[in-house]
């Protein structure tokens, strides 16, 4: 895409940088904080992945391999950062990652951030369950809208593999939302 | 109870929320930090001591065949004349040492030049009657 082309253009360009910069930081403050707050759970934690996403992706522009789309990569480096914070936080916690996302939705009720009612925190509790990748998988379709394709370039997986993890991670919560 | 079914539930929201004004000062923040943020002093240094020991480690590792293949250490090389020369005048070694570092064959060979010097000597000694008094002595 052309437009593109030029935009990571400015973006190496250091007479342009700043400028291209807070711009790639405006389309995508938005989605990418909805994406990892689904991820980590609270605000505050989210702000701190968020903030460093950022600054890792200007850190590895000159890295950037133009071969995949700059919202794949920006999504893929956000993806690994929330998986990698919320693992630090649970080791840091001596707790499994679930044991911890549990907890977090548990703390939800409190968070002045959230609004959701108790189907929602059923929700929340329903996919914290669920094994990464299907938690993952789940998230992106169901909150973010984002298509399988773009899914696929984000995660590396093939799109059946990522239709069949969606169905498996609808069946569990239709499961839990229906026992509990 | 009907059963549950995401397909058919509207569309549950993940109902997470950013702070009023949180995204109006956010790019800001993040160029701020990274305007702040020192270009990674102490890992350039690690890099660079890294850089030349690997650099160091390699001129040692590829310079190990030219010490191996290099003849000019060997004593080969080493002209004939200059060792004589050097162990006449300049070493310590006297002629046993030599006489012990030599092959049987060797001293063989020293053994005819020697037989000459004898008849020399005696030639010496009988066309010179002089000499008889040393002898006696």
């Amino acid at each position: 895409m052309q437009d593109e082309k030029e935009f990571i253009d400015q973006l190496l360009h250091p007479h342009t940088q700043n400028q291209a910069f807070e711009k790639l930081i405006k389309d995508f403050q938005r989605p990418l904080y909805s994406h990892i707050r689904t991820i980590v759970l609270n605000h505050d934690d989210t702000n701190d992945v968020l903030q460093n996403v950022f600054i890792k992706v200007f850190q590895n522009l000159k890295n950037f391999k133009r071969e995949s789309k700059l919202f794949s990569w920006v999504y893929r480096i956000a993806t690994n950062e929330s998986i990698t914070y919320i693992n630090q936080k649970a080791r840091k916690n001596k707790i499994s990652s679930q044991e911890y996302a549990q907890k977090e939705i548990d703390n939800l009720t409190a968070d002045t951030y959230f609004d959701g009612d108790a189907v929602q925190i059923k929700l929340q509790k329903a996919i914290a369950l669920l094994p990464e990748k299907q938690q993952l998988v789940f998230k992106m379709k169901y909150f973010q809208e984002l298509k399988y394709e773009e899914i696929s370039a984000i995660l590396g997986t093939t799109v059946g593999g990522l239709k069949a993890s969606y169905f498996h991670a609808v069946k569990k919560i239709e499961d839990y939302m229906n026992i509990n | 109870m009907n059963k549950f079914s995401l397909e058919n539930h509207p569309k549950i929201k993940s109902g997470f929320n950013a702070p009023e004004g949180y995204f109006e000062n956010l790019a800001s923040d993040v160029l701020e930090k990274i305007n702040d943020t020192p270009p990674k002093k102490g890992r350039v240094i690690t890099l660079k001591s890294f850089g030349i020991a690997v650099a160091a480690i390699l001129v040692l590792a590829l310079s190990i065949p030219y010490f191996l293949n290099n003849d000019s250490f060997s004593e080969e090389t080493i002209d004939t004349n200059t060792l004589e020369n050097y162990l006449a005048y300049q070493s310590g070694v006297s002629a046993y040492d030599l006489i012990h570092l030599m092959e049987v064959s060797e001293l063989d060979a020293m053994q005819v030049d020697l037989a000459l010097e004898d008849e020399s000597v005696e030639n010496i000694l009988t066309n010179n009657p002089n000499l008889e008094n040393y002898l006696i002595d």
